[in-house]
Order: C-alpha cells, then sequence, then structure tokens
C-alpha cells in the first residue's frame, strides 16, 4: 500500500510501528534505511493532515438529501475567543 | 400594623405581597389539613447540598410540585423516583420566594410503578433478553475520526455544546449534521429514522455518529427509549455515541450504543482526541524515528572504528616482533646449551627441540587463526551494515594479512634453519668426540660415511677419519659377527 492511500490513524500505526522496529535495532542497517525512508514519508504525511484545520466547521444536511451549502457556526462564548473560525 | 383578614378588611386597603403570602400560608395549613394523594413521580432531584427532594407528583390532568424534606426523606423507606407511581401524605403550602403552591411531603409509599416506567422496564428486559446491550456487541470507535455524523435538534444546546468542544479539540474534523426533532410524540421513530438516513447519506462515508441532546424531564427524553431507535443504533453500520440529557438520565439508547457519555460535551470530548496532544506525538515519533536512525549510523561507525583500532589488529608487526624475539631467545639458549659438556646435553637438545617446536606450532596455528578470523570478524558486519565498506580498511586489512603471513613463513624458515644447524652441529661434536676416543669413521670412496661395512667386497677402498686426520685404506676382509 503506498503511502498516500494510508487513512491518517494507518499511517499514524505504521510510524510508530516503524519508529519501535529501529529503536529495537533488530534489523540490519540497510533495512533500517528503508524503514526510516518509510517513516519520514508518514511523518510528513501525518503532519499534513494535521495541518488542515477545517474552515467550516459543520454542514447541515437537508431534508430533501442534499448537503446544505449553509453552515452553521457555532456561537462564541468567552472561553471561545482563540477558536480559529 | 398588620392589615386585618380580607374578609373583615376594606376593599380599599392595600397589602403587601409579603402579607399576602403568609396570610395564604396560614389559611391553606388551617383549611387543608395534611392529606394523602396519589401521583407518579417525575423531574426528581437530589440536592446535593442540602439533601432535600423535589419533584413533581402528576397525573394525566394536574401536577405539583413537592419538597421531601431531608429529615423526613432520610427517613423514609421509600425513595423518590423519576416514573414512580406514589401516594404521599402531602401538607398544602405556598412557597413565597418561588410564587407557587407546593407539597410538603410528610410520608411517600409506592403503588407500583409508573406506567411509562413499567413499558420501559419492559422493553429492556426484552432488549437486554435479545443480547442488544452486551458489551462485547460494541464496535471500538475510530481513534482519529475525520468525518462526525450529528443527530440532534438544530439551535439546540446539545448543538452548541459539541461544537464548541470539537472547535477546540480537534478542528481537523467536519461534522455534519441531520437535524432532527429530539422531544414530543414521534420524536424516537424520527430519530430512528434520521439516524438510518445519516449512515447511509450517499458520499458521506462518516466515521462516527453522535446522537444525542441536553437535559429534560424522563418525558422529554423519552424518545430515546424508542425501541425503533434502540434497534436502529444496535444496526447502524458506523459506531455510535449517545449522550442524552444529564449525567442521571440513562435512556435505552445509551444502553445499546457503542459508547455512552453523560452530557453532549462529554460526548464529544470522548468522540475526538486533542489536535496538541496528536501533534505532539506525531512530532514524538518524528524526533524519535531520526535519534535512532542516528544513533543507528553512529553506533555502526563506532563497530567499525572499533574493529580498526582493535589492539592486535592495529599492531601485528608488535606481536611477530615478539615472536622472534622469542626465537632468538630459543637460539642464545641452544648456543648456551652447545657450549655445556657433552654430558646431559642430548636431552637438553632434545627437550629443546620439543619445544622448539611446541612453541612454533602454537604461535603458527594462534597467528595463522588470526589472520582468518579478522577478516572475517571485521568484514561480516561491516558488510552487512554498509554494502560499500570501506575500501581503504579493506586494503590495509588486506595488506595486514599479507605482511603476517610473510612474516610467519620467514619465522618457519628461521627455526627450520636453526634445526638443521642444531643438528649438523650435534653430529659434528659428536662425531669429534668418538675419534677422540679412537673411533674411526669410514667413509666410501665417493666420501659418503658408512654405518656399516657389512657386505663390503674385498678391495673396496674406505677412507677413515680419525682424530686428527685422515688415511687411505683397502678392506681386506670382512669377518661377520653372528647376530
Amino acid at each position: 500500500m503506498s503511502t498516500a492511500s494510508l487513512t491518517f490513524e494507518q499511517a499514524l500505526l505504521r510510524l510508530e510501528e516503524l519508529v519501535q522496529r529501529l529503536e529495537e535495532g533488530e534489523i540490519g542497517l540497510e533495512d533500517s534505511l528503508t524503514a526510516y525512508r518509510e517513516g519520514m514519508a508518514l511523518h510528513r504525511l501525518c503532519q499534513e493532515r494535521l495541518r488542515k484545520v477545517e474552515e467550516e466547521l459543520l454542514t447541515v444536511l437537508q431534508e430533501d438529501g442534499s448537503a446544505a451549502a449553509a453552515p452553521v457556526r457555532p456561537s462564541t462564548g468567552e472561553a471561545d475567543d482563540a477558536l480559529p473560525f | 400594623m398588620s392589615p386585618t383578614r380580607p374578609d373583615t378588611a376594606s376593599i380599599d386597603q392595600v397589602w403587601t405581597l409579603s402579607q399576602l403570602a403568609t396570610e395564604f400560608s396560614a389559611r391553606l395549613e388551617q383549611e387543608w389539613p395534611p392529606l394523602w394523594v396519589r401521583g407518579e413521580i417525575s423531574g426528581y432531584s437530589h440536592h446535593a447540598a442540602s439533601g432535600h427532594r423535589y419533584f413533581t407528583l402528576k397525573d394525566a390532568r394536574a401536577q405539583f410540585t413537592a419538597v421531601f424534606w431531608r429529615s423526613r426523606a432520610d427517613q423514609s423507606s421509600v425513595q423518590p423516583a423519576n416514573g414512580l407511581q406514589v401516594e404521599a401524605l402531602v401538607r398544602l403550602v405556598f412557597y413565597g420566594p418561588g410564587g407557587k403552591l407546593q407539597l410538603d411531603v410528610q410520608r411517600l409509599r409506592a403503588v407500583g410503578r409508573g406506567d411509562l416506567m413499567q413499558a420501559l422496564l419492559d422493553l429492556k428486559e426484552k432488549l437486554t433478553a435479545e443480547g442488544l446491550f452486551l458489551p462485547e456487541r460494541k464496535r471500538p470507535l475510530p481513534a482519529y475520526p475525520f468525518r462526525l455524523g450529528l443527530l440532534t435538534a438544530l439551535g439546540g444546546a446539545a448543538l452548541q455544546d459539541m461544537l464548541k468542544i470539537l472547535a477546540r479539540r480537534w478542528p481537523l474534523a467536519h461534522a455534519y449534521l441531520l437535524p432532527v426533532p429530539v422531544q414530543g410524540p414521534g420524536a424516537g421513530p424520527a430519530l430512528a429514522d434520521a439516524l438510518r438516513r445519516l449512515a447511509a447519506w450517499p458520499g458521506l462515508d462518516l466515521d462516527l455518529i453522535l446522537l444525542g441532546r441536553g437535559g429534560g424531564s424522563f418525558e422529554d427524553l423519552h424518545g430515546f427509549n424508542d425501541e425503533g431507535l434502540v434497534r436502529a443504533i444496535a444496526a447502524c453500520p458506523i459506531p455510535v455515541i449517545s449522550a442524552v440529557g444529564h449525567e442521571v438520565d440513562t435512556t435505552l439508547s445509551d444502553f445499546v450504543a457503542d459508547l455512552r457519555a453523560p452530557t453532549p460535551s462529554a460526548a464529544a470530548e470522548l468522540a475526538v482526541p486533542d489536535v496538541a496532544q496528536v501533534r505532539e506525538l506525531v512530532e514524538d515519533l518524528g524526533r524519535r524515528l531520526a535519534g535512532s536512525m542516528h544513533a543507528r549510523v553512529q553506533g555502526s561507525a563506532r563497530h567499525l572504528h572499533a574493529l580498526r583500532t582493535h589492539r592486535a589488529l592495529a599492531r601485528p608487526e608488535q606481536r611477530l616482533r615478539q615472536a622472534n624475539q622469542r626465537l632468538d631467545e630459543l637460539d642464545s639458549r641452544l648456543r648456551v646449551l652447545m657450549a655445556r659438556p657433552m654430558a646431559g646435553r642430548r636431552e637438553s637438545l632434545d627437550l629443546l627441540r620439543r619445544r622448539l617446536q611446541v612453541a612454533l606450532q602454537r604461535l603458527q596455528g594462534e597467528a595463522a587463526q588470526r589472520v582468518v578470523d579478522w577478516p572475517r570478524r571485521l568484514e561480516l558486519p561491516v558488510r552487512r551494515r554498509l554494502r560499500e565498506g570501506d575500501a581503504e580498511s579493506r586494503a590495509r586489512l588486506a595488506e595486514l594479512g599479507r605482511a603476517m603471513r610473510r612474516t610467519l613463513d620467514d619465522g618457519a624458515r628461521r627455526v627450520e634453519e636453526l634445526g638443521t644447524r642444531l643438528e649438523r652441529l650435534e653430529t659434528g661434536r659428536l662425531r669429534q668426540r668418538m675419534l677422540r676416543m679412537g673411533f674411526l669413521l669410514a667413509r666410501d670412496g665417493e666420501g659418503k660415511a658408512l654405518a656399516t661395512l657389512s657386505g663390503l667386497p674385498a678391495g673396496t677402498r674406505l677412507q677413515l677419519e680419525f682424530n686428527g686426520g685422515e688415511a687411505e685404506a683397502e678392506l681386506l676382509r670382512i669377518k661377520e659377527h653372528a647376530s
């Protein structure tokens, strides 16, 4: 499975697995280089996904079966001033 | 001055509300002595600080608020509970600050469960028997849900609560709300229908569904006890978190859901991870990844360095010098021995020769083994780790191996020479001594020493060596001793 098609959870689990294998040091240098490269790609992928903050948090689905273009913004209480929307 | 009673007072007299409340309370007490009433308990709350119990007593057409003071409630064998059908001995009192008539409960006795509650308990028993609430039916929730389905009322507090938490904890997610009435007649079937549609909504591909509403009375939450909704949750292909009302409220939806959250806010908290923590986790993994690789390379470099600077490998010439020195020592001792009188010398010579051979063999064996071993010990790990290897160290290694072998060969030659010399020396000295004792050494015409004259024909020319000279002789006759 190529790295790009992984879900965030799969990518994170795979990354954890690779780090663990590298830390245990049970694999040869060549394999560890391969694992390291894959790990770096997964790390970048995870970082990118974590950067993608949704601009609109909510979509209201319409009774006619379509997804509404009219998003509802949550009310902002005093603790919400720093929220990213 | 206190106003007179209304029936005797003038219509023009103005009362304060407090005066009215006091007067009204007094009349209630006077004209309504304690009496038994029957009704169903709803909206029950147990005030944590004071310990007093508050609830509503109701039947089909009327309701009264009631208070069960702690001092009496704690003594009561029957404790209030929502849906409980009770008979209560009450005093009618007017609660001035709240502006309402209420029942001051003196005693409470049960008369069977309320109809709604009874129906609910029957349903719960039936669904439990079917295994709908078994823990093993519960599906694991996705650790990182990015697409959330919300099933609650548009504009309800529950929606606002959930969105606030989602925005704060996990702003990477997008929520899809299917608005649905969460109370009133038909709420249950409407919720069930909405859940089925939300789960199957084309293109939505949700990770998780949150279902819930804020607090309310037992009746308000009753839609979440609907059998159809419970079955829809059980059959839902997407994991469901149920959050209905407050902590104390539990509905059948909560039982059947994959996770029960006490409140809508808590549902959102439980549904998603904290993005800051996940970012930290990812960064930590990145650091560990780079760190372990760095350590790995450093470890390999250290190992290679250690092999290269290994004592024996680094200075094999020193070991060879030591071996040569040992040979020289043996040589010297040999010479000393040679200079000693003959007596006991043969034994010493034999002993010395054996020791010399043993020492040489050991030296050769060890050194040869090392020459064989060192490249293997060095090269195997190195080759395994670095495909290209270190050309310089390999060349150096090969050169060292060749040098060692050369020196060993030289050593072996020297030992052989010494042995030959020793033999020659020994034979020469022995011969001298024999000649001095009067023995003769006979050689044939070609100068070859003869061990015996037996079988030689008469007339054979011999050269005889004696102490101090040589003589030419001719064999005249041989007389052999019988053996």
